[in-house]
């Protein structure tokens, strides 16, 4: 049961994270004009580039692939959970 | 029955099996929910969204955008995104204003200042260095500086719909004819944005301005409408109905291949008084180049079946052969022709790719920067009622 419960606090622990790293990076990029490097990057756009593209995909992961992920992993620690204990 | 569930849940790989199939399903809708409801809100003309986003682009005007704004190796370029800048940001002003005429002490004072820029030397002296010629000096003239002339013209065409006793009448009347002029000058109807140079997407500003215009005679009635003909015919590729995005400036016949960012721009800017050929347009855009992927929208630059090229500036950095710029001008057009599902899916893109962000009661797009927020202000309000 403390396997589970840790796994399950694993998990909503790194999504709040990915959540909150997200909406930070929202208001700095917003804020540091970085994102508009990806749309006509010039010579001094490589740095900017770079950060924005790990934003992108952080924002990707997030919006995207994080639900389904959550929903995934719920499921597969309430099965566990579930399971009958051997000789009982 | 739970009891049995449980069971089944308890077997390992069965349970894998399922977790997959969920991971897949909520993939499936969550994201696509999530990512379109500001994009509902802004097919219904929200007012909150529409307000924050216009503060923002108002702001912009009003601190000055300068070259430095801008992130290209070309001098030309930030120039005339600079240029783009406050010519798209008034426009989404005015639609807004026509929207919520309410507000209009509020952004009006923006729009003026936009439009006073357009005329500064400072913004208008890139296409000046292209010509060798002031472009307000060359007025008179019959030959060139069609997109500078075209594009302001729009703005000050839809600004004497929107206020009366427009301060631009006066100019805009001397620039319509101007452009007419050009027009009659060239049988192609091929008039040029810089020397040599012509492209449908500059021609349908001017053209867009045109068809706004109630002081033509019947002559000049007439050429403008032989030149929206040509949206028509032989500046589309037969196959595909997309606009050729570069022409000869002598005989109108293509010099690039048929794009759908030229062709989703001028169908915003026809759109203004040329409905018609708006919605062909549009509607080779729709069957040609727009598609999806788990509901977010996308336009692609060049369109199925056809070679793929490399894009440009135009286009923006393709991806996978998609074209940002095509895919934000056609969000304009799909909200003019209430195609909601285009709409819609293009929307989520936006939001997922755009990076919305507020402050305050403003609203801004972090990848746009200052052109990219002042050219989705001028698509998401882009309207059926003309101002």
């Amino acid at each position: 049961m403390n396997l589970n419960r840790r796994s399950v606090f694993r998990v909503v622990v790194a999504s709040v994270v990915l959540v909150f790293a997200q909406s930070l990076g929202v208001v700095l990029i917003a804020r540091f004009h970085l994102m508009q490097h990806l749309l006509a990057p010039g010579a001094g756009s490589l740095v900017a580039v770079f950060v924005a593209l790990a934003f992108l995909l952080l924002r990707i992961l997030v919006i995207v692939l994080l639900p389904g992920l959550l929903a995934a992993s719920a499921l597969v620690t309430v099965g566990r959970t579930r399971r009958p204990i051997p000789g009982s | 029955m739970v009891t049995h569930w449980a069971a089944f849940l308890t077997t390992g790989w069965l349970r894998r099996g399922v977790a997959v199939v969920l991971f897949i399903a909520v993939t499936a809708i969550v994201p696509r929910w999530w990512c379109a409801r500001e994009g509902e809100r802004w097919f219904a003309g929200d007012r909150a969204l529409s307000l924050g986003l216009s503060r923002t682009v108002a702001d912009n005007i009003k601190s000055g955008v300068t070259t430095a704004d801008f992130t290209s190796n070309s001098s030309l370029f930030r120039h005339e995104w600079q240029f783009g800048t406050y010519q798209m940001g008034a426009l989404g002003l005015l639609q807004v204003c026509h929207l919520y005429p309410e507000r209009s002490p509020e952004l009006m004072p923006a729009v003026d200042q936009a439009i006073d820029r357009l005329l500064s030397h400072e913004v208008r002296d890139f296409d000046g260095k292209q010509w060798g010629q002031d472009p307000l000096d060359a007025i008179e003239g019959d030959r060139g500086h069609t997109a500078y002339l075209g594009y302001l013209n729009l703005a000050l065409a839809v600004h004497r719909r929107c206020v009366a006793n427009s301060r631009f009448a006066n100019l805009n009347d001397r620039i319509s004819a101007a452009l007419v002029r050009r027009f009659q000058a060239n049988p192609a109807r091929a008039i040029e944005t810089y020397p040599g140079e012509s492209y449908p997407v500059d021609i349908a500003a001017g053209l867009g301005s045109l068809l706004l215009w109630t002081g033509a005679n019947d002559e000049q009635r007439a050429c403008i409408a032989s030149a929206l003909e040509h949206y028509r015919t032989d500046w589309r590729d037969p196959r595909t109905g997309l606009l050729y995005q570069a022409i000869d400036t002598r005989d109108g016949k293509p010099l690039d291949a048929a794009r759908a960012s030229g062709t989703a721009l001028a169908a915003y800017f026809l759109s203004f008084g040329g409905r018609d050929v708006a919605r062909r347009l549009y509607e080779s855009l729709r069957t040609y180049t727009a598609g999806s992927v788990l509901g977010f929208g996308y336009v692609s630059e060049y369109p199925s079946g056809a070679k793929p090229g490399k894009g440009d500036i135009d286009s923006g950095p393709l991806c996978f052969g998609i074209s940002p710029s095509a895919s934000g001008f056609m969000l304009g057009t799909a909200r003019i022709m209430r195609d909601r599902d285009t709409f819609v899916a293009l929307s989520r893109s936006l939001y997922l790719v755009g990076t919305p962000a507020r402050r305050g009661d403003r609203y801004e797009y972090a990848m746009g920067g200052p052109l990219g927020n002042s050219i989705m202000l001028a698509m998401l309000t882009a309207d059926r009622e003309v101002p």
